[in-house]
């Protein structure tokens, strides 16, 4: 089933304005509050893994989508369409972040940003090739996780002091026990199979107190995927990105000792509740010299991700004038200090 | 601008340095006459009289008289140096006398450097170290005379630079100062590539429930204790000088060949 956003009006299409964060109409301007905007599909569950095609209502043209796409624009009128029985039953988002980014906007950061990117080359700082930016909205499983933690650790203070002839240094043993609870909420992982998950984590943090209950009006104009993984094929996942959080509390709670060493770590992390969120991210292909170079951009914060490419004109630049500038200070300091020019 | 402002300073260490060094100047003397004192004949009457000139004109400029004395005794070198220069001083009627020594025992192939007064502070225990180690290969040629030349052209430039200079010191090193600037710079230039990409910015805190994650129970119990003892190392430091039985204070470096 497809979904359109017809205007009350004048029956354009209407799509999702990240600036009011209305359903907004592109002809006549009218803006719908999509809290109160009457839900429109029935929440059954067509399960579908392949690729499907559509007939968009408004031209009649068929929409092929690959089996992810969860909402699109027609490439043949251009009307937002959103594809009901992807994001309706297991597969029905329970939040959403909405855009705060507009297209605009995000070029103008994207460009912002390629201008300070200090080690790419001249010719991509200014940024003017743009192939392609798409909005789109990336599944996401965000988990509360429960973490309880045991460990012993042996743990020494050691004292040095002088006495006649000797240094005496008194090492003093500590056996460490330490019982902790934690919590962690909301840590997102991205569920969907073709986004680099390295570019999705540097995207966060996403501001949850914009996390909006789910309605499908919000993907009007934009690009949305389903998820390919579930919650419990990425709880590893999670466990293994709060391992050094956990880490770091451990540390932070064995305090005052000069060494520590951990004899037993006995960590339990489980899942005390997980929802599918969709979170917008500013999807930028840029070329440059015949590659592609794809970057991220976090649609509420505006943050961006990517590995620009580097100049190495500007490497060697740059090691030049930062090594010259520190033999010159050495050099200094050893003038300072006595030393010669020329020896 | 960085480099402007070095030189700056620079120049202001050195005329500060200049001043100091005519305060000092007020309470002690220098200028003997005889400089090289051959007991142990390792000169030839030319080298004697270039030796002389040289001393004399170096030593001038620095306020000091640098000696050169040879003997073929059973003394122990630096109690000779020592004696030497108590016998002097005396002879003189100075109650203090910048001086420095090179002493070479031929009986014993042990030489004896040493700074007093004025030479005790500008020609450190490390300066003399420094050139111990650049005129013990002449030494040991049996090259006397290179070995006083470069003693004494090295005890002039030594003294010309601030008292804590170390000349053997890592910092004055050419491999120091061009290894350390492209550690530095390769560090800076990966770290600077490395953040290209986007940072991380999420921490330990950013998902933690601060409200009802705590350490339930913690226990730090004491086992016990280990005690080692370790003799103090010699202090190193100034080893090398001393005072002499007149009583007059001297830095040192001691070497044989």
């Amino acid at each position: 089933m497809v979904i359109h956003y017809k205007c009350p009006n004048c029956g354009d299409d209407m799509t999702f304005d990240s600036e009011s964060g209305h359903l907004s109409c592109g002809a006549c301007g009218r803006q719908d509050n999509i809290e109160t905007f009457s839900e429109e599909f029935i929440s059954t569950t067509f399960e579908d893994h392949e690729a499907k095609e559509y007939h968009c209502e408004n031209c009649g043209a068929s929409l092929i989508t690959d089996a992810d796409t969860a909402a699109t624009t027609c490439s043949f009128c251009g009307a937002a369409v959103v594809l009901a029985e992807r994001v309706s039953g297991t597969l029905a988002p329970a939040m959403v972040i909405p855009f705060s980014v507009s297209r605009d906007e995000a070029v103008k950061a994207f460009k912002k940003w390629c201008r300070n990117g200090i080690l790419s080359p001249a010719g991509f700082m200014t940024a003017d090739r743009i192939k392609q930016i798409t909005g789109m909205y990336v599944p996401f499983w965000i988990y509360d996780l429960n973490s309880k933690v045991e460990v012993t650790a042996h743990a020494t203070k050691v004292k040095s002091y002088s006495s006649g002839d000797y240094i005496v240094t008194e090492t003093s043993h500590f056996n460490v026990y330490r019982d902790i609870n934690l919590n962690y909420l909301k840590v997102p992982v991205d569920a969907s199979k073709k986004m680099d998950d390295e570019l999705m984590d540097k995207l966060e943090p996403f501001p949850y107190d914009q996390l909006k209950p789910f309605k499908t009006p919000y993907l009007a104009g934009y690009i949305a995927e389903k998820y390919n993984y579930d919650e419990s094929e990425l709880l590893p996942r999670v466990k293994q990105k709060i391992q050094s959080f956990i880490d770091s509390y451990i540390d932070s709670s064995i305090s005052g000792y000069s060494s520590v060493q951990y004899r037993n770590k006995n960590i339990n992390t489980k899942k005390v509740s997980s929802s599918y969120i969709l979170l917008p991210v500013w999807m930028l292909y840029y070329d440059y010299n015949g590659t592609e170079y794809v970057f991220a951009m976090n649609g509420q914060t505006g943050k961006v991700v990517g590995k620009p490419p580097i100049s190495r004109g500007k490497i060697f630049g740059w090691f030049g004038a930062i090594a010259g500038g520190t033999f010159i200070l050495l050099k200094a300091a050893s003038m300072l200090m006595g030393g010669g020019l020329l020896w | 601008m960085v480099k402007k402002h070095n030189k700056f300073a620079i120049i202001l260490f050195i005329l500060g340095f200049y001043f100091i060094s005519l305060i000092g100047l007020g309470s002690s003397a220098f200028a003997i006459d005889k400089k090289v004192y051959d007991d142990a004949n390792l000169f030839s009457s030319n080298e004697i009289s270039l030796l002389e000139a040289l001393a004399s004109d170096l030593g001038s400029e620095r306020d000091t008289d640098f000696l050169i004395v040879t003997t073929n005794n059973n003394q122990d070198v630096e109690i000779y140096t020592e004696d030497f220069f108590d016998a002097k001083i005396k002879e003189q009627n100075l109650s203090q006398w910048n001086a420095a020594i090179l002493t070479i025992n031929i009986n014993t192939r042990d030489f004896y450097l040493a700074g007093f007064y004025k030479a005790e502070d500008y020609l450190s225990n490390a300066k003399l170290d420094a050139i111990n180690a650049r005129i013990t290969p002449y030494l040991k040629d049996n090259d006397f005379y290179g070995a006083a030349k470069t003693y004494l052209e090295l005890a002039h430039e030594y003294m010309g630079t601030p008292k804590h200079y170390n000349p053997d010191s890592f910092i004055h090193k050419w491999w120091f100062q061009i290894g350390g600037a492209a550690l530095v710079g390769a560090l800076v230039v990966s770290a600077m590539a490395f953040n290209m990409g986007g940072k991380v910015t999420v921490n330990a805190q950013t998902y933690l429930d601060q409200n009802t994650s705590r350490v339930l129970a913690r226990r730090d119990d004491f086992t016990h204790t280990t005690v080692t003892k370790k003799r103090k190392p010699k202090n190193t430091s100034g080893g090398g000088g001393g005072i002499s039985r007149g009583g007059h204070s001297h830095s040192g470096s001691r070497g044989s060949f």
